[in-house]
């Protein structure tokens, strides 16, 4: 080995970043640690400009996340993911066998880990491509449902919880927000909300309406066949169109 | 009444009809064809113009006086009815008309009254049946949520990232500065004592509930450094007043996870808790990064609202806003009793 190797570490605490340095430094002390940086954005800059051999990354950073680094740097270096615990993350890491350090940082593991990075470089492997495994990844943490709503009242912003809201109402401009304290108008429209609510927990009943179904009390039928739909601790019925109908068929 | 109930409910009505026949003719009240077309006539018209009613009424369960004009507009259409199909063969003199008239009109009201006092009473008891089923549904919900609440509390007691990254600092600590390490130590074990409590359902004092608070400030304050500042202000007079135990924590370690730790250069919370009147206030202020793109946290906020709903009957107020000029600032307000 007449080259250095050399590596750029990564975590938003100081305390790990040392530790992690100094278990380095007892165990590896050839390798030469060219950066250290606190989140995500700066470890990005500074694998771009120092090219290093190896970077070691926290998961969970400000900024952009170990995942989102990764993905912007392709294969140019091999990564050691450091995690406190993501279980999603490792079962995939411990499948696609990913490099992955968990905290606190264990001696014989990071010994392990080492003795790996050793013999890739030594031959002269080229770090593997995980552009699919964090593809993955990043879609898996981020399909969430909406569960807040932003909304203008009187000169401040509120947030107000999905599960709070009774129903949503579209009007001609705006989409009317109902809960059980008070009337709000949001600018986004019902159709956008149909994509981005929970379906188990909201229905649209009608062109115009989205209910919270954790509201209704009942439903019935009436002479014509329509559905309307009573709320809790409300006296106002909603009426369900013979389109969206099918919702109630099965009770 | 539901429309899909009309032949259901027309088929008995028939049969009633016939058996009113049957059971005048055995009486001696003229012939069986009679008597037949006369209460088929009645019977029809009132069952009639209660469908009418019910469809000027809306679906809405009809009161007594409707029903009774139900009934009495019915039997004068029957009894018309009764009188025009059968002119020809019944009264040839003027007196055994009217007699005829009053004794038909008088028939059709009591069988009349007899028969819808049968469907309303059934229609009654089916609805009073929907009623209860329905109860007892919300009941099962109820519970059903109530044991949900319950798992996600437990399960939400410690959050593996807290503990690992706390861990692993302690752990360096020990090497480096075992002083800081101890201090943290000590927070850590105060955070577990009172999160993984039995009793962490019960009632606490406030100022316990802050102490808990601060244990686990103190622990993050070591581990983010320059990036987390933090004040807590509790008045004295305050300090001994109950509070739900552990209802803050959730809303706290939401504010570091959610509005601090994502923000590169960190920021402040801010709790303040005054009394104003007969409630008590509780603002937890951060400056980290608020609920950007409104599709993260949430988390524990149901549980809150439950406890709120459960121990303040619905006297209780959350309120999330954006502070300024970033983060999000959370206001509790709750009976002071």
């Amino acid at each position: 080995m007449n080259k250095v190797i050399r590596a750029v570490i990564a975590d938003d605490e100081q305390i790990l970043r040392d530790h992690l340095v100094r278990c380095l430094a007892n165990l590896w002390p050839e390798l030469n640690i060219c950066g250290i940086a606190e989140n995500g954005r700066q470890a990005l800059t500074m694998i771009e400009q120092y090219e290093p051999d190896i970077a070691f990354l926290d998961i969970r950073m400000p900024e952009l996340t170990g995942l989102e680094v990764a993905q912007q740097i392709a294969d140019h270096c091999r990564i050691v993911f450091v995690t406190a615990y993501d279980d999603y993350a490792v079962q995939a890491f411990e499948q696609q066998a990913v490099d992955y350090l968990v905290k606190p940082i264990r001696d014989e593991r990071l010994f392990k880990t080492i003795k790996r990075l050793q013999s890739s470089i030594d031959i002269q492997q080229t770090p593997p491509d995980l552009t699919d495994l964090l593809d993955h990844l990043q879609t898996a943490t981020k399909k969430d449902c909406l569960r807040w709503i932003r909304a203008s009242y009187q000169d401040t912003i509120r947030l107000i919880a999905v599960e709070d809201i009774v129903y949503f109402q579209s009007g001609d401009k705006y989409t009317s927000v109902i809960t059980d304290e008070r009337e709000l108008l949001i600018r986004k429209p019902l159709k956008q909300l149909v994509d981005e609510l929970d379906p188990n927990h909201f229905w649209q009943v009608h062109r115009g309406i989205i209910v919270n179904v954790a509201y209704i009390t009942s439903v019935e039928r009436d002479n014509n066949s329509r559905y309307q739909i009573k709320l809790k601790g409300r006296n106002k019925t909603l009426l369900a169109s013979r389109s969206h109908a099918d919702l109630f068929k099965q009770m | 009444m539901d429309k899909r109930l009309f032949i259901p409910q027309l088929l008995p009505v028939l049969l009633f009809n016939s058996l009113i026949a049957l059971f005048l003719t055995i009486l001696g009240e003229d012939s069986f064809r009679i008597n037949f077309i006369f209460s088929q006539c009645i019977g029809l018209s009132i069952f009639m113009s209660f469908w009418a009613m019910n469809y000027l009424s809306s679906g809405d369960t009809l009161s007594i006086p409707r029903i009774l004009l139900a009934i009495m507009t019915g039997t004068i259409i029957g009894v018309t009815l009764g009188f025009l199909s059968t002119e020809a063969t019944l009264f040839p003199q003027e007196s055994q008309a009217s007699k005829g008239l009053i004794e038909a009109i008088a028939y059709g009201l009591l069988f009349g009254v007899i028969i819808v006092y049968f469907f309303v009473s059934r229609d009654h008891i089916a609805k009073t049946q929907a009623a209860l089923h329905q109860e007892q549904l919300k009941n099962l919900d109820n519970e059903k949520r109530n044991v949900e609440a319950r798992l996600h509390l437990l399960q939400a007691q410690i959050e593996p990232h807290f503990l690992f990254n706390t861990l692993a600092n302690i752990l360096s600590l020990i090497e480096t500065d075992p002083q800081r390490g101890k201090l943290m130590l000590e927070n850590f074990i105060h955070y577990l004592r009172a999160t993984l409590s039995e009793s962490r359902d019960s009632i606490t004092t406030l100022q316990v509930e802050v102490a808990t608070l601060q244990a686990y400030l103190e622990v993050m304050k070591i581990r983010m450094g320059e990036r987390l500042q933090f004040t807590i202000d509790l008045p004295t007079e305050l300090a001994d007043h109950s509070f739900p135990a552990l209802l803050l924590q959730p809303l706290l370690e939401n504010a570091i996870k959610h509005g601090l730790e994502p923000a590169a250069t960190g920021g402040t919370i801010d709790l303040k808790i005054t009394k104003v009147d007969t409630i008590l206030r509780i603002i937890l202020a951060d400056t980290g990064v608020g609920f950007q793109g409104e599709r993260e946290g949430g988390l524990g906020l149901a549980n809150i609202r439950q406890r709120l709903a459960m121990q303040y009957n619905n006297e209780a107020k959350l309120l999330l806003e954006e502070n300024q000029p970033s983060g999000l600032k959370i206001t509790l307000e709750i009976p002071y009793e």
